[in-house]
């Protein structure tokens, strides 16, 4: 059995594809990938189909051992990379031996990594997808984030195709990142009916990513916005909603946000942007910008 | 009051209606026949029920988000209000319960609230007749409408860090089962052995909006 085994799974590790879509309606979260672009990158790397399930890495600092022979790729937030002691690089994907070490260091900017692996991490399909559910306790491996020592299948192979200087050379990211960062929204839910201040405020405020981030959302940081006092009915939030509790601190839902919530809602972060918006740091800064359909 | 409906687009996802006004019952009973409408429609990737509230999400390779908020605006000025008496039951499911002790934690609290005692409050939950509105916060679990307007108490102040699975609880006026160990504000009146939600089942959650559910006390 070919398999990639996990030493070390970095600060929070998961399987992750596209996520699950239509499950919400049974209290099912969408899951999958924060950075989707970047995991469409890695698949391609290693001529994965988009819908692969690859590794998902917070912070790097993560060690894998190949069982059997595999061919390995990276993207998402850069991090420095060693197989079998000898620097590798970014971007690119490796035919890596039987035993082979790969060690993944701490990236110097951006948040999560992808290490996709030809054939795609072999876990159940459960409900349309192979994502971890870590609320829900299913998907992904056991329904949970990865620990030492979990030995994760691999899938089959496709008929290997030579791989040529092209398909190994490495593709250019949209990683360039002004700052602050402009984050496109697109106002609605309850928007209207906050006060003027409370609008011109949320558009106006350099926000920071608050240290209370996971991949269920970000938190930002900035002078607390008057909410709205009434209490609003659960209704259905999805990734990119951008809620305002009470206490006056946005918060932006990511994929494991559950599929419905009570708070207040400013408006949306459109799907294309949200890989961008994941990949801030605590402290990054960012401002949104409204735009009109 | 009657029920007026708002329809408005959610980001480039999503299309929503919301309803105020209105028998609280009926309305949901409605939205979920337009739910069940707009599945067939064929451009719609889910339609999420919320509490008196609706949610479409479009799928953008064969739609716009208008032209869904056009045809969800006729569904519902289409759909007939048909009133309690005249829906024929769904499906009733009994949820066996202990109320009380360490499997309802919070039963003292809720009776002190509510000015009663501990037996009168597993007495009046169990006598409900409840109608699951709609699904959301975790995997299968139901938020049930038709709580004893006596039975209405505030989530806790503080939310537990781990409330047990099959703990049956309140929250404002609904009330619902946790379907796994998880965070939260409910009080705990009692516990079921039930299993809620079972991702190989089909469907994995066992309630689904529009059931009528029936706690038996054991």
């Amino acid at each position: 059995m070919r398999a990639l085994e996990v030493l070390h799974p970095g600060t929070y590790a998961s399987v992750q594809d596209r996520g699950r879509i239509g499950y919400r309606a049974q209290g099912v979260a969408q899951a999958g990938a924060l950075d989707g672009a970047a995991l469409e990158l890695a698949n391609r790397l290693v001529e994965n189909a988009p819908t692969a399930a690859a590794l998902e890495l917070t912070f790097g600092g993560a060690r894998l051992r190949a069982h059997g022979t595999a061919r390995l790729a990276f993207a998402g937030a850069a991090c420095a990379l060693q197989i079998d002691g000898r620097p590798a690089q970014w971007r690119r994907s490796y035919d890596v031996a039987d035993g082979a070490i790969v060690e993944i260091a701490v990236p110097t900017d951006g948040v999560v990594s992808y290490l996709a692996v030809h054939g795609g991490i072999d876990v159940p399909v459960v409900l349309g997808s192979r994502s971890t559910d870590a609320v829900g306790g299913f998907g992904g491996y056991a329904g949970r984030p990865l620990r030492a020592g979990d030995v994760l299948s691999i899938g089959e192979q496709l008929a290997m195709r030579h791989a040529t200087a092209d398909t190994r050379a490495s593709i250019e990211e949209g990683f360039e990142m002004a700052r602050p960062v402009a984050i496109p929204i697109c106002v609605g839910g309850e928007y209207a009916r906050f006060p003027v201040a409370t609008r011109r405020a949320f558009l106006e405020t350099t926000w920071q990513v608050g240290v209370q981030r996971n991949r269920i959302g970000m938190r930002l940081v900035g002078p607390p916005l008057a909410s709205l006092c009434e209490e609003m009915n659960s209704h259905a939030v999805f990734p990119g909603v951008v809620q305002l509790p009470p206490d006056g601190a946005p918060i932006v839902l990511l994929a494991d946000a559950p599929p419905t919530g009570g708070y207040p809602k400013l408006g949306a972060v459109p799907t294309v942007v949200l890989g961008r918006l994941a990949q801030l740091r605590p402290g990054a800064a960012l401002r949104f910008r409204a735009y009109d359909r | 009051m009657s029920a007026s409906a708002a329809f408005a687009l959610l980001g480039e996802r999503a299309v929503v209606v919301n309803v105020s006004g209105g028998d609280e019952r009926r309305v949901q009973r409605r939205l979920l026949e337009v739910a069940q409408r707009a599945r067939a429609w064929g451009d719609i990737e889910e339609a999420v029920p919320g509490w008196n509230n609706l949610t479409l999400f479009v799928d953008r390779a064969q739609s716009t988000g208008d032209a869904v908020l056009a045809r969800l605006r006729a569904a519902w000025d289409t759909s007939v209000d048909r009133g309690v008496a005249h829906v024929a039951p769904a499906r009733t499911l009994e949820i066996p319960v202990e109320y009380g002790g360490e499997s309802g934690p919070d039963l003292a609290e809720v009776a002190a609230t509510c000015g009663l005692s501990e037996r009168e409050v597993a007495a009046l939950h169990a006598a409900g007749e409840y109608e699951v509105y709609f699904l959301g916060f975790q995997p299968g679990f139901a938020y049930l409408g038709g709580l004893d307007r006596r039975l209405h108490v505030p989530r806790r102040a503080r939310p537990r860090s781990a409330v047990p699975a099959g703990s049956v609880a309140i929250g404002g006026s609904h009330t619902g089962v946790y379907p796994r160990s998880s965070p939260g504000g409910w009080q705990i009146v009692g516990r079921t052995a039930l299993t809620l939600f079972d991702p190989s089942g089909r469907p994995p959650a066992l309630l689904a909006p529009g059931d009528r559910v029936r706690f038996v006390a054991r």
